[in-house]
C-alpha cells in the first residue's frame, strides 16, 4: 500500500528532509510494562459518528504521503504543514481502510492535531534539525479498531534540561503506529 | 442536687381579747327606738378562710313580744369583732328597717377564733357564736433545679395557717412571686386564684446561673425556697468525636435553657473514664465566657466517657467519646447554595469506603438544609445567607471517618458579590507587610522514604504576632528548572493579604540523589524514567512540609503557633510542580501526626482545602503511577502502583494557563477543568508565558503583549481572590471568581464552574453520544449542519490519555438558518430559580469568530420562544454581544482564539419564554462557512 503513496513531485525533497533527521532507533522493548495500564475513553458502540447532514467530502491531497518509515512519515508531516494541506495531514493519521474517503470531520481533526498543535510540531521540527530527535520503535502486534497495529513507536524530543534556555520544557513524545507497513501518527478520535 | 427548703412565715397570733360585759359595743349611733329591741345573730359562719368573704344576718327582736319585728323607727346596726387585733372589713353598718338585716361581703384580717358583735343605739346588742378565722399558706413544691432562662412552673397547695396539715379552699386569692436572693432577674406575672385548694403558677424564669431564693406570697403569708439554676454543657453533639493518640482541645459550650450561649464564671472539673476507671482528669477556670477548652489527653483508641462538672454552678456533661481515625479527615467544599433555591448535594464519595451512616459530629449545616443519616444526602432549601463549617462523620464498618465540610449560602440575588476589588495591581493596599525566612528541613518523603535536606522559604505577614485569626497556609512546589526562591513576587504579595506561604526547595524529586553532594541516578526525569514518580515524590515531600507546618502550628513558642488554620491548607505548584499538587490529590494527604511513616492508602482522601495550578502539568498524562525501581524502598509507598483518578477532588481549584505555552501545558490544563468535582476556575493569561511566573527568571520567555510584571500582577490578583474566598469564606469574592465580572476581561480568558445549588447540566459531551445530551434527551442538528463528538485538543503524545469531548459543528452549506438544538425536557422544566445560561464555545480557525453570527434561543413546552444574540460577525469585533472577545492592546495579528470561551447569558434576557416550562435550548448560526467549524460544550443552566 505504501508504494502507491510515492509522490512524483515531492519524493526527492522529502528524502532530503528525511536525511536531516537524526534517528536513534532504540532497542525494542515493551514500554507498556513500565508505563502501567492506560485508560482510554471510547465512544459507546451504539453512538453515531455524527448527526444532521452527512459531512461534505474532502478531496485527497494531490501530494502522495510517504510513510514507509517513521522518518518518511515525519518528513511528510513537516511538508504538509508547510503547504497547509489538511487532506495530506489527515492521511498522516488515518488509513484508507479506516477512512476510505475524507470528509470535513477528517479535515477538522487534522487541523486540530497538526495546526492547533503548532507548538508541538515546531519542537519536533527543531529537534529534527538539531539532530536531537529520537525515534523509538516497539515491535508489537496490537489489534486496533479495524486496523491491525504491527508496531508502535514515538517521536521523542528530549527535555531541554533543567539548566537550559527553556527549562520548563519536558520530554515530548508523539506516538506513532505501523499499520500494514505504513506509519501513522497516533491520535485520539 | 440540692433540695428546696420551704419556709413557712407565720404572722403573730394574738388571742384573749375579752368581750365587754353586757355586750354593748361602742360606735353605733342613731335615734333611740320607741320600742325595746334586742339584736340576735340569726345566721353566721363557723369558719372563714381569708380572703373568702362571708356574711352574717342580724334579727331584731321585740323584747316585749319576744318576736322578730321591724324596728320603728329604723336604726343602724353596726358590726364589730372581738379581739385578735384584726380588722373587720366590708359594709359593717346597715340601717335596719326590717326584722332581719344581712351583712354580705365581710372579711376579717385577724387569725384565730373570735366572735362578732352587733350593736345599735338604745338596743341590746348581740355576740355571735365563735368563728374560726383562718388564712391560706402557700405550700410550694420548689423545683430541684431549673435551666437558666427557661420557663418553669411552681405548684402551690393552700394549707391552713391554723392547722398546717389541713388543706383549705381559697376564693379570690392573689399570689405574687418574688426573688429574695440571687444575682439575676426573676420574671413572673401576678396570679389570681378564683377558687380552689391548689394552683399552678406558670411562666416563671430566672436569668442567672446561681441559686436564687424565690418567694411565693399571699397577702397574709409567703413561702420561700431555693431553686438551683442549671446550664447545659455540650460539645456540639450527642457523641464527642476526638482523635486517638493526639492531645487536642475539646470545646465545651455553656448554653442556657433556650440553647443560647451563657457566659459563666466557674471552675469546671473534667474527667475521662474508661468504664469505671478514671484515666485522666483536670480543671479549667472560666471567667465570664460561654465556652471553654478542655485539653483532651492523647489516649489510645477505645471506649471512654467524658464528664464535666462545675465547682459552684449546676451543670453536668456526660458524653460518650468516639475515637476517630488518627487524622482529622478530608476538607470538602460542598457546592454553594442559594437562598430559596432547592439544594442538592451529598456527603458520599469523600471518605474511604462506603459509609452506612452519616452523623453531623460538630458544627452545623445552614438553616433549611439537612443531612440524611442513611444516604448522606444534603438537601433542603436554605433560608439564610452565610457560611457554615461542620464535621460530618461517615461510619464504615464501625470505623468513624470524619470530613470537614464547608457550605456557603448566597442570597437569592447574589447580593454578596462586590465587584472591582484590587489585590494585585497598582493601588492595591494589602493590610500587612512581608517577612521572609529561610530554613533548612529534612523531610522524609511519604512516597519513597527519601529524606533529602533542602531549604524552605516561608513568607508571611510581619504582624503575625498580633494576628489572632488563624491564617490559611499555601505551599508551593516550584517548576522544573526553577528555584524555590524565584516565586517571591507572587507568594510575597499574596502573603501580605493574610496568608502563610511556604516554598519548598525540593530538588530531590527532580534529580534524585544525583544532585551535587549526593550519589545516585536520576530516577524522576523523563516519562520513561518515571517522571510521574517525580511528581509523586514531590507530593510526598509537600505532604511532609505541610505536616511540619501543622506541628509548628501546635508548638508553643513557635512563630506559627496557633497562626495557621489547619482546615484551610492550599497547595500550589508551577509547571511540573503543578503535577505535584495533582499527585497530592491522587494520593490523598491525610496529615497523620504519627511518628512512624504512615502507609497512605491510595483511596484515602485529601486534607487540603484547595489547589492552585500555575501552568500545571496534568498528571492524567500518565493515567497511572508506576513506582520507581530506583530507589526502591521495600514497603515504601512507591512500591504500590495505582491508577490516577480521573476526577479531581471535591475541593475548589484555580488553574492558570499561559496563552503562549505551546506543548507542555496547553491544552492540558483546559482538560483539568473538565474533570473538576466542585467550583473551579480556569484562566488563560492572554499573552502570558510559562517562565514569567517566576521572578525575573533568566530564561523568561519573550512576550509581545504583556510584561512579566503584568503577568505576575494577574497571578497575585486571582490567587489572592481565590485564597480569600475559600480561605476566609469571603462570599463577596464569589463574583470575582465565578460571576460575570470578568467575562469580558482583557487580561484573562475565563472558564469557571460555580456549581451553585443544583446546577442543571444539559449537554456535557463527555457522555459520549452526540445524539443524546447529558439528560439522555435528543440533540437535533438541522439541515446544513453536522454535529459530531470530538476531542477538542491536539491528541498527540500521551496527552491523548486525557481524552476530552466536545461537540464539533461542521457546516455543509453556507449562509443562515443552521441550528443545533438540545432538549431540556419533554414535559417542561421549571428553571425560574436559576440565573444564567452558560456554555463553552470555540471556533476552529485562527481568525476568531468574525466569520459567523450566533444566537441562543430558549423554547418552552407551549412553543413560547425567546432569542438572544450571542455574537454578530459584523461589526468585528462585536463588543455588544455576550461572546467574550478579549481585546488586548498590542496584538497586531489575528488572535488564535483556539481556546474555549465561556458565554454567560442572564435568563432574564430571554423575554417571552415561560421559564417554568422550559423545553429546549437552540443555537442558531448565520453566515456559516464550510471551511470553519464550531466547538460547543458544557451547556448548563445555573
Amino acid at each position: 500500500m505504501s508504494s502507491s503513496y510515492v509522490s512524483r513531485h515531492g519524493a526527492g525533497a522529502l528524502a532530503a528532509l528525511a536525511a536531516l533527521i537524526a534517528v536513534l532507533v532504540a532497542v525494542p522493548r515493551d514500554t507498556a510494562s513500565t508505563q502501567g495500564p492506560r485508560a482510554v475513553v471510547q465512544n459507546p458502540v451504539e453512538a453515531p459518528r455524527s448527526i444532521g447532514d452527512v459531512p461534505l467530502p474532502v478531496p485527497e491531497s494531490r501530494v502522495v504521503v510517504l510513510q514507509s518509515t517513521p522518518e518518511e512519515l515525519l518528513a511528510s508531516v513537516i511538508a504538509a504543514r508547510g503547504r497547509g494541506d489538511l487532506a495530506a495531514l489527515a492521511r498522516c493519521s488515518s488509513t484508507s481502510v479506516d477512512r476510505p474517503a475524507l470528509d470535513q470531520l477528517d479535515a477538522a481533526r487534522a487541523e486540530r492535531d497538526f495546526v492547533d498543535g503548532d507548538e508541538i510540531w515546531k519542537r519536533i521540527e527543531a529537534a529534527a534539525k538539531a539532530r536531537t530527535l529520537r525515534v523509538e520503535q516497539v515491535q508489537k502486534a496490537v489489534q486496533g479498531k479495524g486496523d491491525p497495529i504491527e508496531a508502535t513507536g514515538s517521536f521523542v524530543v528530549p527535555s531541554a534540561g533543567p539548566r537550559s534556555a527553556n527549562p520548563g520544557l519536558a520530554e515530548l513524545q508523539v506516538p506513532i503506529v505501523r499499520i500494514r507497513g505504513a506509519w501513522f501518527v497516533r491520535v485520539s478520535p | 442536687m440540692k433540695l428546696a427548703i420551704a419556709l413557712r412565715v407565720l404572722p403573730a397570733l394574738v388571742f384573749g381579747f375579752a368581750l365587754p360585759a353586757g355586750g354593748a359595743g361602742g360606735g353605733a349611733e342613731g335615734p333611740a327606738p320607741v320600742a325595746s329591741y334586742a339584736l340576735q345573730f340569726s345566721a353566721q359562719p363557723t369558719t372563714v378562710v381569708a380572703p373568702t368573704p362571708f356574711s352574717v344576718t342580724i334579727t331584731v327582736v321585740n323584747t316585749t313580744t319576744g318576736l322578730p319585728e321591724a324596728p320603728s323607727p329604723a336604726f343602724t346596726i353596726t358590726l364589730g369583732a372581738q379581739g385578735l387585733g384584726g380588722v373587720l372589713e366590708g359594709t359593717t353598718s346597715l340601717l335596719a328597717s326590717a326584722a332581719t338585716t344581712t351583712f354580705i361581703g365581710l372579711s376579717y384580717t385577724g387569725l384565730g377564733t373570735t366572735s362578732l358583735t352587733a350593736d345599735a343605739p338604745g338596743v341590746t346588742g348581740a355576740v355571735s357564736s365563735p368563728i374560726v378565722f383562718d388564712q391560706p399558706f402557700p405550700e410550694v413544691a420548689y423545683s430541684v433545679s431549673e435551666f437558666v432562662n427557661s420557663q418553669f412552673a411552681l405548684p402551690v397547695t393552700f394549707k391552713s395557717m391554723l392547722n398546717p396539715t389541713q388543706t383549705v379552699s381559697v376564693t379570690n386569692l392573689r399570689l405574687t412571686v418574688h426573688k429574695r436572693a440571687g444575682s439575676g432577674r426573676l420574671k413572673s406575672q401576678a396570679f389570681y386564684i378564683a377558687n380552689g385548694t391548689s394552683a399552678f403558677l406558670p411562666k416563671i424564669s430566672y436569668d442567672a446561673w446561681d441559686t436564687p431564693i424565690i418567694e411565693v406570697a399571699t397577702p397574709y403569708s409567703s413561702s420561700r425556697g431555693s431553686i438551683p439554676m442549671a446550664a447545659n454543657l455540650t460539645t456540639g453533639g450527642t457523641t464527642l468525636f476526638v482523635l486517638p493518640s493526639t492531645t487536642q482541645n475539646v470545646t465545651v459550650f455553656v448554653r442556657d435553657g433556650l440553647d443560647k450561649p451563657l457566659p459563666v464564671s466557674d471552675t469546671f472539673s473534667w474527667a475521662v473514664l474508661n468504664g469505671p476507671t478514671l484515666v485522666a482528669s483536670g480543671a479549667v477556670g472560666v471567667t465570664n465566657a460561654p465556652s471553654f477548652s478542655v485539653p483532651f489527653p492523647a489516649l489510645a483508641a477505645g471506649s471512654y466517657t467524658f464528664l464535666v462538672t462545675p465547682a459552684v454552678g449546676l451543670a453536668l456533661l456526660g458524653v460518650p467519646v468516639a475515637m476517630l481515625t488518627d487524622y482529622p479527615g478530608p476538607v470538602v467544599t460542598l457546592r454553594p447554595a442559594r437562598v430559596g433555591s432547592p439544594y442538592v448535594e451529598t456527603a458520599t464519595g469523600i471518605v474511604s469506603g462506603t459509609p452506612t451512616s452519616y452523623t453531623l459530629a460538630s458544627g452545623s449545616l445552614p438553616a433549611g438544609v439537612a443531612l440524611d443519616p442513611v444516604t448522606g444526602a444534603i438537601t433542603g432549601t436554605p433560608t439564610t445567607p452565610g457560611t457554615s463549617r461542620c464535621v460530618i462523620v461517615g461510619t464504615v464498618a464501625g470505623v468513624n471517618r470524619p470530613m470537614r465540610a464547608t457550605l456557603s449560602v448566597f442570597s437569592a440575588g447574589d447580593t454578596e458579590f462586590v465587584a472591582g476589588q484590587n489585590f494585585g495591581f497598582a493601588g492595591a493596599t494589602p493590610p500587612y507587610t512581608l517577612t521572609t525566612v529561610d530554613s533548612s528541613v529534612t523531610p522524609t518523603s511519604t512516597f519513597d522514604n527519601g529524606n533529602p535536606t533542602f531549604q524552605m522559604r516561608a513568607l508571611y505577614p510581619t504582624q503575625i504576632a498580633t494576628i489572632t485569626t488563624p491564617m490559611p497556609l499555601l505551599v508551593l512546589q516550584h517548576g522544573r528548572g526553577f528555584d524555590h526562591t524565584e516565586y517571591n513576587d507572587v507568594l510575597g504579595r499574596v502573603a501580605r493579604w493574610g496568608f502563610v506561604c511556604v516554598s519548598a526547595g525540593d530538588f530531590y524529586s527532580f534529580f534524585g540523589l544525583n544532585e551535587p553532594g549526593y550519589a545516585g541516578t536520576q530516577p524522576y526525569e523523563t516519562p520513561t524514567q518515571f517522571a510521574e514518580g517525580g511528581m509523586e515524590s514531590a507530593s510526598g515531600i509537600q505532604e511532609r512540609l505541610i505536616r511540619r507546618m501543622i506541628i509548628r502550628n501546635r508548638t508553643v513558642g513557635d512563630t506559627f503557633f496557633g497562626k495557621i488554620d489547619e482546615s484551610r491548607i492550599f497547595v500550589t505548584g508551577h509547571s511540573r510542580g503543578g503535577g505535584t499538587i495533582h499527585a497530592g490529590q491522587s494520593r490523598g494527604f491525610n496529615f497523620k501526626l504519627l511518628a512512624s511513616p504512615p502507609q497512605i492508602p491510595v483511596t484515602e482522601t485529601t486534607g487540603i482545602a484547595g489547589y492552585i495550578g500555575l501552568m500545571p502539568f496534568d498528571l492524567w498524562y500518565f493515567t497511572s503511577c508506576q513506582p520507581p525501581s530506583v530507589p526502591a524502598v521495600p514497603g515504601g509507598i512507591g512500591a504500590t502502583p495505582y491508577n490516577i483518578p480521573r476526577n479531581l477532588r471535591r475541593i475548589p481549584g484555580l488553574i492558570f494557563a499561559s496563552e503562549l505555552d505551546g506543548d507542555l501545558i496547553y491544552p492540558i490544563c483546559d482538560q483539568m477543568i473538565e474533570r473538576r468535582s466542585t467550583a473551579t476556575c480556569f484562566l488563560t493569561i492572554w499573552g502570558g508565558n510559562h517562565n514569567n511566573t517566576g521572578d525575573a527568571h533568566p530564561f523568561s520567555d519573550a512576550s509581545t503583549t504583556i510584561t512579566a510584571v503584568q503577568q505576575r500582577n494577574i497571578l497575585v490578583q486571582w490567587i489572592t481572590a481565590f485564597m480569600l474566598r475559600f480561605g476566609y469564606d469571603r462570599l463577596d469574592l464569589e463574583g470575582h471568581l465565578f460571576g460575570s465580572e470578568h467575562a469580558q476581561s482583557s487580561q484573562v480568558g475565563r472558564v469557571a464552574y460555580r456549581d451553585v445549588s443544583a446546577p442543571l447540566m444539559v449537554l456535557d459531551a463527555q457522555n459520549g453520544n452526540v445524539a443524546q445530551n447529558t439528560l439522555s434527551l435528543p440533540n437535533v442538528a438541522s439541515a446544513g449542519i453536522t454535529a459530531a463528538l470530538v476531542d477538542p485538543y491536539p491528541a498527540l503524545g500521551a496527552f491523548a490519555n486525557a481524552t476530552a469531548r466536545s461537540v464539533r459543528l461542521v457546516f455543509t452549506t453556507t449562509g443562515a438558518g443552521k441550528t443545533f438544538r438540545t432538549t431540556v425536557s419533554s414535559t417542561g422544566l421549571d428553571v425560574q430559580a436559576k440565573k444564567r445560561l452558560v456554555f463553552e464555545i470555540r471556533q476552529s480557525g485562527t481568525t476568531g469568530f468574525n466569520w459567523i453570527s450566533i444566537d441562543g434561543r430558549l423554547t418552552d413546552i407551549n412553543g413560547g420562544t425567546a432569542l438572544v444574540n450571542i455574537y454578530n460577525h459584523v461589526p468585528n469585533p462585536d463588543t455588544s454581544a455576550f461572546l467574550p472577545i478579549y481585546p488586548i492592546a498590542g496584538h497586531t495579528t489575528a488572535r488564535p482564539l483556539n481556546r474555549f470561551l465561556q458565554v454567560e447569558v442572564p435568563l432574564a434576557s430571554f423575554t417571552g419564554v415561560d421559564l417554568s416550562q422550559l423545553a429546549s435550548i437552540t443555537f442558531e448560526f448565520n453566515n456559516a462557512s464550510t471551511t470553519s467549524n464550531i466547538l460547543l460544550d458544557d451547556v448548563r443552566i445555573e
